[in-house]
């Protein structure tokens, strides 16, 4: 059997390489980690003798350290990190949800998600009947919507490749801020890639081949609200959309924000692309509906530019931009030797936003592993 | 496909050549892209480089002097990516942009990242240790814990199927 490698094909590869978006390299952050990770480990071993020796354990929350972004504004205190869940009443605002747990990690536990709460801890919400989360929405009341995928066969070890396996549930999941399930349903078709794109607390709308489905989570009905093809170029992916009372908000990869109305699929407008974006972030409609607070980068890790990530206010019903600011900016390399180079390294990633008022918003900015919140106030 | 053994000592060992800032430096990019095209998730692939770097920083000294301590990272990592149901999120199909990195592509490279993303992630892992990083059938033999003969035989495959996408594709 032949082992070399035609020159087409291996060409296909370096380009799918090439495209993907350049990581952030940060040897400071990384030996922050490494001393950070050192010192738990000799807490852990040193906890753990003193319990032999009779001592009385005790535990001391988590401490995230905040970090301000570049441009100077109002990021908040230091926040701190819980692992207790608190029941929720009925928020005034916006939930904010972490897109990953994984910078906040070893505080964070497996399979839950992180909700930024009004005061700025974290709690972390335990996720039931998935294994892995694929995407979370918090509904207003204190429930969570949760598509992830399970384990149809626990135990059995030796399973078959590929997309086809049919050991594999992808669960959607309806449940209490508890943990505690109150309907759980394998929406999965086999080989069909689908995804959880928004919902309501009767509806989860999910991007399925054929296009945007609206599935009533009571009955496991599905609708076709918009067939591929009338979806906007480039496929919408996680948190580039947004549901609001009747209005889908979608981004495209060129930055334009497309609204519809999910009764009948009709476009109702599109407004943008901000200035100079090179990527959309995400979407986040305000609760009256009335503006759409988007984020977006500007730049390219490729050509190894300073990268901007920024936030867009647009009124939806006449596209006038209400605030455009920085977020953040990433330089793609830094200094790597000694005191080769004069730039610092700047690897935030925006976890989240959402609005407290019908004019203003918080937003969830790590670094590395620890995190803090900004508000930000629509003039 | 067996888990791989992050922590076994290399067999080519010789001493320290350089130092692990200028191994960061000249490898982070590669092992990650690397990670992103055998995971189809750059996110993921992202947080594994950073783990497997974070790795090699802690016993550089032994790391160091391994004959490709590139694969030995690429290695790590992608074992920290693919416990078990890592390894079956990974393998449902995607779609042709990958959620981090929603940017439009030119069409060729969409093509090209959407023939990876539909192969089996064992496939893909030889593919990426024999063309992005370089390995020869018995160094990804070695890296991927695999005989010489199942590698070959997934390279095959993968190779089919990706003619199979790309000419189908074309023009």
């Amino acid at each position: 059997m032949s082992d070399t490698i035609p020159e087409e094909l291996a060409d296909a590869v370096r380009r799918a390489a090439a495209a993907a978006p350049a990581t952030i390299a940060d040897l400071g952050g990384l030996r922050q980690r490494y001393r950070r990770r050192r010192r738990r480990r000799v807490a852990a071993t040193a906890g753990l003798t003193a319990a032999v020796v009779g001592a009385v354990a005790t535990t001391a929350p988590l401490l995230a350290r905040g970090r301000s972004a570049t441009d100077g504004g109002q990021t908040s205190a230091p926040v701190a990190t819980s692992q207790s869940a608190p029941p929720i009443s009925v928020p005034p605002s916006q939930r904010l949800l972490l897109a990953r747990n994984g910078f906040l990690q070893p505080s964070s536990p497996s399979n839950s998600v992180g909700e930024v709460m009004p005061d700025g801890t974290v709690v972390f919400r335990p996720l039931s009947e998935v294994d892995i989360a694929d995407r979370v929405v918090a509904l207003p009341d204190g429930r969570l919507v949760v598509l992830g995928t399970v384990d149809l066969t626990p135990g059995v070890i030796e399973q078959p490749d590929g997309p086809y396996n049919p050991a594999v549930g992808i669960m959607l999941v309806r449940q209490r801020d508890d943990g505690s399930v109150e309907l759980s349903r394998n929406i999965r078709v086999m080989g069909e890639h689908v995804e959880l794109l928004g919902a309501t607390d009767r509806v989860a709308y999910l991007l399925r081949p054929a296009g945007l489905a609206a599935h009533d989570l009571a009955t496991g009905d599905e609708r076709l609200v918009m067939p591929t093809g009338k979806l906007p170029p480039g496929p919408p992916t996680g948190r580039a959309v947004d549901v609001a009372g009747d209005r889908i908000a979608l981004a495209d990869a060129a930055c334009r924000v497309h609204l519809f109305a999910l009764g009948t699929g009709t476009p109702v407008t599109t407004i943008g692309p901000p200035p100079g974006c090179t990527a959309p972030g995400e979407v986040r409609l305000s609760p009256d509906g009335r503006l759409a607070a988007f984020s977006y980068s500007i730049g390219s890790m490729e050509e190894r530019e300073l990268i901007q990530t920024r936030l867009a206010v647009l009124d939806v019903a006449t596209g006038a931009t209400k605030l455009d600011m920085l977020v953040f900016e990433s330089m793609w390399n830094i200094s790597l030797g000694q005191g080769a180079s004069n730039f610092s390294a700047h690897p935030y990633h925006l976890q989240g936003m959402a609005w407290s008022t019908p004019r203003s918003l918080r937003l969830a900015i790590a670094y590395n592993d620890t995190f803090s919140v900004r508000p930000v106030t629509v003039p | 496909m067996q888990p791989l053994s992050a922590e076994r000592v290399e067999p080519g060992e010789r001493g320290p050549v350089e130092s692990f800032e200028d191994f960061y430096a000249s490898h982070l990019d590669r092992v990650y892209r690397a990670l992103t095209v055998a995971l189809a998730d750059s996110e993921l692939a992202r947080e594994a480089a950073d783990e497997a770097m974070l790795r090699a920083y802690a016993r550089w000294s032994r790391v160091g002097s391994y004959d490709n301590p590139g694969a030995w990272v690429f290695r790590v990592g992608f074992n920290w990516a693919t416990s078990w149901w890592r390894r079956k999120r990974g393998e449902r199909p995607l779609p042709a942009h990958d959620h981090a990195h929603p940017a439009v592509d030119p069409p060729d490279v969409q093509v090209a990242v959407t023939a990876l993303a539909a192969l089996p992630l064992a496939q893909r892992a030889v593919v990426v240790c024999r063309v992005l990083l370089e390995l020869s059938t018995s160094e990804t033999a070695a890296a991927l814990g695999l005989p010489e003969g199942t590698v070959k035989s997934r390279l095959a495959r993968a190779l089919a199927g990706l003619r199979a996408v790309l000419t189908e594709e074309e023009p």
